[in-house]
């Protein structure tokens, strides 16, 4: 190469492979489903054109010469002289995913480029199968006028004229820019604050000094939503990824499922979508292995051989909910709890409401098969999911009715940037909680907490809930009293008690991210916010508070800035 | 001397790399287009393009039918077209190389090639 290929030059590749691959599953897909219609077939070879293209610019020669492979079969199966049956498609799928492995392999760190040499043969043994010769001659003396709907793109998907208009612009440039954002409206919160000082010393002055504030507050309100909603992307780009799932799934285990997508265009922050592919992977892969029965079973059972997977995304004021239905089997809340009885999760003692009692799934070291990879697609723990959920500041819920089906519940927040807290008072000291984790507040009196293996536990309603007396936790004075409000936070299925003096009410906050400055030393902390009066306000990490570790020290200190 | 390139293609990253090449020339000008009607559009409000880059399958409207709505119109017609095939595609760059384009460069290519390329065409 007379060039560097540089980490722009590879993302920008990168970026565009995974829109090309992603039409070639569709298509893949569409085939398998629709049989083998030439005008499907067309659509997938000027995304295929243009990524062998790009491939061969940046030096990927294995991966040009395979996908020149995957046009020849294309453009045979258009023309019909090659007919894409199963074993062609099982072989194009197979393909697909060592083709979609090789480009991330070598888009990765170490630019590994990795052999197709396996791949490329079983598609010259398909090219073989076919009829036509393999130099296919075209009259190419006239000259004629293009084609038009010949190797059509996708022009659906957004490939149109207006994407000229586009800027590519880097991630981290947009991370960089609100937190500026965020800075800027901690300073604008000061100058309100000092401005409204001022007006009252200087009455000439303050009521244009305050309409000049107002003015800052203004613009640098519409200036954080711009770019919040700069940062949103459609959830379709985490679901684009699942038929395929599901249908390899399926196929492994012999089981037909069909997957229905919806709500696809709801926009949710980027890093919010980064998060979710992985929980939702694990909640699809186990809906399919443990949820869906088999053709078999489900006959028996008078439902329809084919499964059906429902996952939809929505927006509910400032959160995403993500719902994923299916109508396999459900959970047999008998059997979680003889489960978790038999993993020491549950105490014999113990009594749970079935609903919360399916909530055990969630825990760690409920799920029997934990150790097996994922190459056999089982067995994957769902607390994985709920560590997910967690970095997200989400909830996760599963319902089910035994015999019809399991619905889990994700709630997410829009936007990993803002996240919305509840203000407590602890002593003289002001702390804030996420939203997210939440349950519910309440009032409590001293009588209604009961020590149980010398720890305080406080009843609501028919639980007992293990309490946490916060004033204790961070080493100061709690007003004595005889009554205080308990907040009550959840993890998955689990519930703490939290004994707070006051309750603030909810604010949103923007969070900066910043080193690890406040989190390592401190208790039990996530970031920090600052409030209007410069006093910074601790954000409580409460998965540390269930694990009963004191400090997290994970270097996802934070400081949020009011907003 | 002062060049306008039009480069026509509908992968960013050719774009990105057009720049990186065309970055030795201290006077030229990149303009880009995502597909043929959106370089007609260029053409349109650009003036004195030097050369036009064609790539040849592209959506909406692809290099050969661009180069022939070129071809018909009196302004554009002496433009230089350089087309940038892709293996496999031989008989699309031969068709185009019929319908007036004054050379191709195949992708994968090298600046060199490119360069020399344009320096034959627009001169050094």
């Amino acid at each position: 190469m007379e060039f560097e290929v540089s980490a722009e030059l590879v993302s920008i590749y990168l970026e565009d492979a995974r829109e090309q691959l992603a039409v070639l599953d569709d298509v893949l897909l569409r085939l398998e489903k629709e049989g083998p219609r030439p005008d499907v077939i067309a659509s997938v070879l000027g995304p295929l054109h243009t990524l062998k293209g790009n491939s061969g610019m940046i030096g990927l020669g294995a991966i040009k010469d395979y996908v020149h492979r995957l046009e020849e079969v294309f453009g045979r199966g258009r023309d019909g002289a090659l007919t894409l049956d199963a074993q062609a498609l099982d072989c194009l799928f197979e393909g697909a995913t060592a083709l979609r492995d090789a480009v991330e392999t070598a888009c990765a760190p170490g630019r590994e480029q990795k052999d197709l040499g396996a791949a490329q043969a079983a598609l010259a043994a398909q090219l073989a199968r076919s009829s036509a010769p393999a130099g296919r001659s075209v009259p190419a003396a006239q000259p004629q006028p293009a084609r038009a709907g010949d190797e059509a793109h996708t022009d659906a998907a957004g490939l149109g004229p207006a994407r000229s208009s586009m800027v590519r612009v880097d991630f981290a440039k947009l991370d960089h820019l609100l937190n500026l954002v965020g800075e800027l409206i901690v300073h604008r919160t000061k100058l309100n604050e000092l401005a409204r000082q001022i007006a009252d010393a200087l009455p000439g002055l303050g009521p244009e000094l305050l309409e000049a504030v107002h003015q800052v507050e203004s613009a640098s309100t519409q200036l954080q939503e711009t770019i919040m909603d700069v940062r949103m992307l459609p959830v379709r780009h985490v679901f684009e990824r699942f038929p395929r799932l599901v249908r390899d799934l399926a196929h492994q285990q012999g089981k037909s499922v069909e997957l229905v997508l919806q709500g696809e265009d709801t926009r949710v922050d980027k890093a919010v979508i980064d998060e979710l592919g992985e929980p939702l992977v694990h909640l699809i892969r186990n809906a399919v292995d443990h949820g869906i029965e088999s053709p078999q079973l489900r006959k028996a059972r008078g439902k329809s051989e084919t499964g059906t997977l429902l996952l939809s995304a929505a927006q509910e004021s400032n959160q995403v909910v993500i719902t994923l239905i299916d109508d396999g089997a459900g959970i047999d809340a008998a059997s979680v709890r003889h489960k978790a009885l038999e993993r020491g999760l549950l105490q014999p003692g113990e009594t749970l409401s079935d609903r919360e009692a399916i909530q055990l799934i969630f825990t760690e070291g409920f799920s029997t098969a934990r150790a097996v990879t994922d190459v056999s697609g089982r067995g994957v723990g769902l607390d994985v999911v709920v560590r997910s959920m967690e970095r997200l500041n989400a909830l996760i819920e599963a319902e089910t009715i035994p015999g019809a089906g399991t619905k889990f519940t994700l709630q997410l927040p829009l936007t990993l940037a803002i996240i919305t807290v509840l203000m407590v008072d602890v002593g003289d000291e002001v702390y804030a909680l996420p939203s997210g984790v939440v349950v519910e507040s309440l009032r409590y009196a001293k009588r209604d907490l009961v020590r149980m293996n010398g720890r305080d536990t406080l009843r609501v309603r028919d639980r007992i809930v293990p309490f946490v007396h916060l004033a204790e936790l961070f080493g100061r004075q709690g007003l004595e009293r005889d009554s205080a409000y308990a907040v009550i936070v959840g993890r998955g299925e689990k519930r703490l008690g939290l004994s707070v003096d006051r309750l603030r009410g909810q604010q949103d906050v923007v969070i900066k991210a910043l080193d690890a400055v406040v989190s390592n030393a401190s208790v039990g902390i996530a970031g920090a916010t600052i409030l209007g009066d410069g006093r910074v306000v601790l954000i409580l990490d409460v998965a540390s508070l269930f694990e009963g570790r004191r400090a997290r020290g994970s270097g996802r200190g934070r400081v949020a800035a009011e907003a | 001397m002062l060049r306008k390139i039009l480069a026509v293609d509908d992968s960013a990253l050719i774009h990105q790399m057009y720049k990186l090449f065309l970055s030795r020339y201290k006077n030229c000008k990149l303009v880009s287009a995502m597909n043929g009607l959106e370089a007609l559009d260029k053409l349109g409000q650009e003036e004195n393009v030097d050369l036009i880059l064609l790539d040849i399958n592209m959506p909406v409207m692809n290099g050969l039918e661009f180069l022939q709505r070129v071809q018909k119109e009196a302004a554009y017609k002496d433009i230089p077209v350089i087309i940038i095939s892709t293996e496999g595609k031989e008989e699309d760059t031969i068709r185009g190389l019929k319908m007036g384009a004054r050379g191709y460069v195949k992708k994968p290519f090298q600046a060199s090639e490119l360069h020399s390329l344009i320096e034959k065409i627009t001169g050094p």
